[in-house]
């Protein structure tokens, strides 16, 4: 990734800089990669890894965006195509294709109090299971994919809203080995696969 | 070819609005909740709407090649766009001749023959039928002339736009289109090539509320500053001189205006509000800054900066009656399903010409609006739907700018006025009635509200 912060780009802000060609060919690399597992880690690493992706979901179900934002690192993101197979984002629109500014911009809409779609807020609860965890082919990175159903009430509606998550996780505290709670954990990069991600959807602004 | 019934059901006797009736629930300032609510209204607009006018039915960037195909729908109809071995533009009535059973299932590809899986009946893609099963159990005067697929009778494109009718009373395509045509060219012709290309997967919506309120909606000038508050709120991260701002400062006494152009078709024009140079006002969205640095070291300065202002969208809000929207860079297509359920495609566009590097960041700024705006306002359309089901409360008000003196009508008819007024819309229901009941209600901006109160 380059960082070429120029006296104009500084007008800016500058920490942005990391959407660039090459960030897009890690993440088409990212595609790729969810399909092809290496081999799982271990416990006790697995299990903290585990533990951190509840945390995560319970927070979102929990309306606690802006803990929720805590936990991604500055160079992040969040993505939600719009199609199940022959994903490129370079050529396609996505539902969310979020850098960590845009993801801000995102839950400070949510806390506008004028954003109508979440006016009243959905209440979701996320079930997350089939969890696999591998290391990725960058150091101090690992990958992790689980399933996952979102029920979701809004005026008088149940949804049901199946999927899967990939994640592409950063561990600041040394080895894996070493990795002794949830918190040394942050998410580089969350993509959400929906099975209906083709077809046309209700309300999708709570964060999926 | 397939003798069709379709256009002969305009009064078809099971509706309940006689068209007497139809033509009553339009007045020249307020449209009546049944336009929204009721079923045979929904069925009726289906034919004679849908189908009844020029209805846009795909672009063909979406079928470049001979035997290419997209499916789509034309009101409630499944249809299939072809272009047959010759290069001609079809649009076929995705139905067996045979049972009924649609005869192409796939979104789009490329195929010279569709074949029923049912019966396996097999049809060329221009239509003709081509062979069924076992055929001498059908007898010697078996005509394979007289079960070829349906077909939209008139088919014709617009700068590469797809148009259909069932109606062989319309004027030609380009003529319907008319002072509309000005406001297409002007979006087309910022581009090198004079086109846009239509190849992402688009972001695809759904909302429980009538068609009409996307229509609307569309040529809504007054909506933003109040529907879009989270949005301008966000915006205002970022300075108070950003892209769609200038909507919430007052607009009726600034530059801004909409116009109605005829035929049901409206515009917002957004350029005179906009300040020199697209890129520059944009709402940052990710890539933005990196790829402009990438953008101005391959391609020096003033190249990279011609690039970037292709980028953003073009300030137009264009409106073609009934069902395509031109959006900033989308396309975005009205797609009815039941009278209280509406689908909404936004085709994303590339363009020719440009570095690649311009095509990634035209995805990236076609995100926020659908991600930012869009979603409020289909919120407010729900909650209209469901307000709209009080029977005590019959009327839908359409009156702003009404008695205000403020609109012009120029000698082609297209009436301008200030961007919040809504004289266009009442246009639009003026050319809904028309093709609902084969008349309008006699009303006239000019004549103003009195004689119809």
């Amino acid at each position: 990734m380059s960082a070429s912060t120029s006296p104009e780009m500084m007008t800016y802000q500058p920490r942005f800089m990391y959407v660039d060609p090459g960030f897009y060919e890690i993440v088409k690399g990212d595609v790729a990669a969810w399909n092809n597992p290496g081999p799982m880690i271990a416990q006790p690493a697995a299990s903290i890894v585990e533990q951190f992706l509840f945390l995560e979901n319970r927070l979102v179900d929990s309306g606690r965006f802006e803990d929720w934002l805590e936990l991604f690192t500055e160079d992040c993101l969040y993505w939600v195509p719009t199609v199940t197979a022959g994903v490129d984002p370079t050529t396609q629109l996505c539902t969310a294709f979020d850098d960590r500014r845009r993801l801000e911009d995102r839950i400070m809409r949510l806390r506008t109090g004028a954003a109508y779609s979440q006016i009243p807020a959905s209440r979701t609860c996320r079930t997350i299971s089939n969890l696999e965890i591998w290391r990725s082919e960058t150091a101090g990175e690992i990958r992790a994919r689980c399933a996952v159903v979102i029920h979701e009430w809004r005026v008088g509606e149940m949804r049901v809203i199946p999927g899967w998550y990939g994640y592409v996780l950063r561990h600041s505290a040394g080895p894996l080995a070493e990795l002794s709670k949830p918190g040394d954990l942050r998410v580089v990069r969350k993509q959400v696969d929906l099975v209906q991600a083709d077809v046309p959807l209700r309300n999708m602004t709570f964060v999926i | 070819m397939t003798q069709l019934s379709v256009i002969r059901d305009h009064g078809s006797p099971e509706s309940t609005h006689p068209d007497e009736e139809l033509r009553r629930l339009v007045r020249g300032d307020s449209v009546h909740r049944t336009l929204y609510t009721d079923p045979s209204v929904f069925e009726k607009e289906m034919v004679r709407v849908f189908g009844g006018t020029w209805t846009y039915v795909a672009h063909e960037s979406q079928i470049p090649k001979p035997d290419d195909f997209f499916t789509t729908q034309l009101g409630v109809r499944p249809v299939i766009v072809t272009r047959d071995s010759r290069g001609q533009v079809h649009v076929l009535l995705n139905r067996c001749t045979h049972r009924g059973s649609t005869v192409c299932r796939e979104p789009s590809g490329s195929a010279k023959r569709f074949q029923c899986p049912y019966h396996a009946w097999t049809f060329a893609n221009d239509g003709r039928l081509e062979s069924v099963p076992w055929p001498k159990g059908y007898g010697s005067n078996f005509s394979y002339d007289a079960f070829g697929l349906g077909s939209v009778p008139r088919v014709e494109s617009y700068r590469q736009f797809i148009f259909a009718t069932f109606n062989m009373e319309l004027p030609p395509l380009a003529e319907h289109l008319g002072p509309a045509t000005e406001y297409l060219d002007a979006w087309l012709d910022r581009y090198p090539t004079g086109n846009v290309i239509v190849r992402s997967s688009a972001q695809k919506m759904m909302y429980r509320g009538n068609w009409k309120l996307s229509y609307d909606n569309a040529a809504d000038g007054y909506h933003p500053a109040f529907s879009h508050r989270s949005l301008l709120k966000v915006a205002a991260r970022y300075g108070d001189d950003r892209d769609m701002q200038y909507f919430a400062k007052r607009p009726d006494d600034g530059p801004l205006y909409v116009k109605y152009l005829g035929n049901g078709h409206t515009v917002v024009d957004q350029r005179p509000g906009m300040r020199e140079g697209y890129w520059k006002w944009i709402r940052p969205f990710p890539g933005m800054e990196a790829f402009e640095a990438v953008l101005r070291k391959k391609y020096g300065d003033a190249e990279a900066e011609r690039f970037l202002d292709m980028g953003p969208g073009a300030g137009l809000n264009l409106n073609i009656f009934p069902n395509l929207l031109i959006i900033g860079n989308h396309l975005q297509i009205i797609e009815p399903v039941g009278v209280d359920t509406t689908a909404l495609s936004w085709y994303g566009t590339t363009i020719e010409g440009v570095p690649e590097e311009i095509n990634t960041l035209r995805m990236r700024m076609q995100e926020d609006f659908p991600a930012f705006g869009e979603p409020d306002d289909l919120a407010n359309f729900e909650e209209a739907q469901r307000g709209m089901l009080i029977p005590e409360m019959e009327w839908i008000d359409f009156s702003r700018g009404v008695g205000t003196g403020c609109e012009k009508t120029d000698h082609l008819g297209v009436v301008t006025g200030p961007v919040t007024h809504e004289h266009h819309i009442r246009g639009y229901f003026q050319e809904w009635s028309r093709l609902m009941t084969g008349a309008t209600t006699g009303w006239s901006e000019d004549r103003g509200n009195a004689d119809e109160r």
